[in-house]
């Protein structure tokens, strides 16, 4: 996964690649942050918030090779961290289908490359090439601004595909019972009004989601880089957070059937 | 009469005499079981009584486990204990349809965490 690193001149581009990495040092991914929170740093090493701030700030006073490769190193330990906190999520995901091979693949081939450039990181004695490895860090990765969304969404996404059957199984469960009420002579109209407001919400939810996960799973770097992946990523967010509240409203809807036949 | 005659004579009378006797008491003892009917229930009960006292024991004697922690002995089973144990057999199957919901919601939490976490990493300053 390599990617074009922009077209930049070097001395603007630096200073921005270290403000970003100072940023990007102070990013706390969830369940990344509360386990530094409760441990010590992983063996990887470390991984939580502002992590990285001193060997930016070293850095960027005295862009030495010393000061420079340490920056690296702390950039690239801590995403192995953030990357195994994925790789969990999709393994102890019971919703993923076939997309869980795609992403357990993909965070590994992260995981490869970014030990790569960590020897290489190493045996670097250039202070111009540490320069371009610290934006490898970022633009041939992207772990923070495209990884950690693209498995999260895709997890959520399958989650609420998942969903469907057993909404359908409640759809069943609840349309059982309005007939026998509706057989025991009991008005059943406001049962039968909540189920199809609940099956109309688990519909929408389904269109908003089907398409996501075929176009998250493949996005890359490189896309990203581009300008491309962002505007995916950013519209999948929206959609999926608009099927989570029609699945809740179908949910209600479900459970103002099954009172509304007491 | 001679002597032997008279001998063998009294011995068969005294035969006879025994026989009468032994039919007599026989006869006796079934009037009196007959006449003692009323004691009799009595009499059996008491005798059931103490069958099931002894039977009461039996019961088996707890297993020693591997762990060397005797495994729960075989309690008798009432009417009333049968009974109690259905209702909370009956109270403990939850309803399907509640089932069904409590795993839409638990789902629908999984859903709400990707999302956070998906945000949480948007800010990575990449």
């Amino acid at each position: 996964m390599t990617a074009d690193g922009g077209a930049k001149p070097m001395k603007t581009r630096i200073p921005a690649l270290l403000s970003g990495l100072a940023l990007g040092a102070s990013l706390v991914l969830v369940p990344a942050g509360a386990a530094a929170a409760a441990s010590p740093a992983p063996a990887g090493g470390p991984s939580g918030n502002g992590q990285c701030a001193p060997q930016a700030s070293a850095a960027n006073s005295g862009a030495t090779v010393a000061s420079l490769r340490a920056f690296a190193d702390c950039e690239i330990d801590r995403r192995p961290s953030t990357l195994n906190t994925l790789a969990n999520a999709v393994s102890g995901s019971k919703t993923l289908g076939s997309d869980a091979g795609a992403l357990s693949g993909e965070i590994a081939a992260e995981k490869s490359g970014l030990t790569t450039l960590r020897a290489s990181v190493e045996a670097e004695t250039s202070a111009k090439v540490l320069r371009a490895d610290l934006e490898k860090i970022v633009s041939d990765y992207r772990v923070y601004a495209l990884v950690v969304p693209q498995v999260n969404l895709t997890i959520a996404a399958d989650a609420v595909l998942a969903s469907q059957p057993k909404f359908s199984q409640l759809g069943t469960a609840v349309a059982n019972r309005i007939a026998a009420a509706s057989k025991a002579g009991k008005n059943t109209t406001a049962a039968q009004a909540d189920l199809a407001t609940m099956n109309a919400d688990v519909a929408a939810a389904m269109a908003l989601v089907g398409p996501l996960p075929a176009q998250l799973v493949p996005l890359t770097p490189a896309q990203y880089n581009a300008g491309t992946a962002g505007p995916i990523l950013s519209a999948a967010r929206t959609a999926i957070g608009r099927a989570r509240d029609d699945l809740k409203a179908a949910v209600a809807a479900g459970k103002a059937a099954l009172a509304a036949l007491k | 009469m001679p002597a032997e005659v008279e001998l063998n004579c009294r011995t068969a009378v005294a035969s006879r005499l025994s026989v009468a006797l032994l039919l007599v008491a026989i006869a006796a003892a079934g009037c009196g079981q007959h006449g003692a009917g009323p004691a009799q229930p009595a009499a059996l009960s008491a005798a059931t009584a103490t069958v099931a006292d002894s039977a009461a024991p039996i019961a088996p004697a707890p297993l020693e486990t591997e762990a060397g922690s005797p495994a729960p002995a075989a309690q008798p089973t009432t009417a009333t204990q049968a009974a109690a144990t259905g209702g909370a057999v009956a109270q403990a199957t939850p309803d399907p349809v509640d089932t069904s919901i409590s795993g839409l919601n638990q789902l629908l939490n999984g859903i709400d965490g990707s999302l956070s976490g998906s945000d949480a990493g948007a800010s990575g300053g990449e």
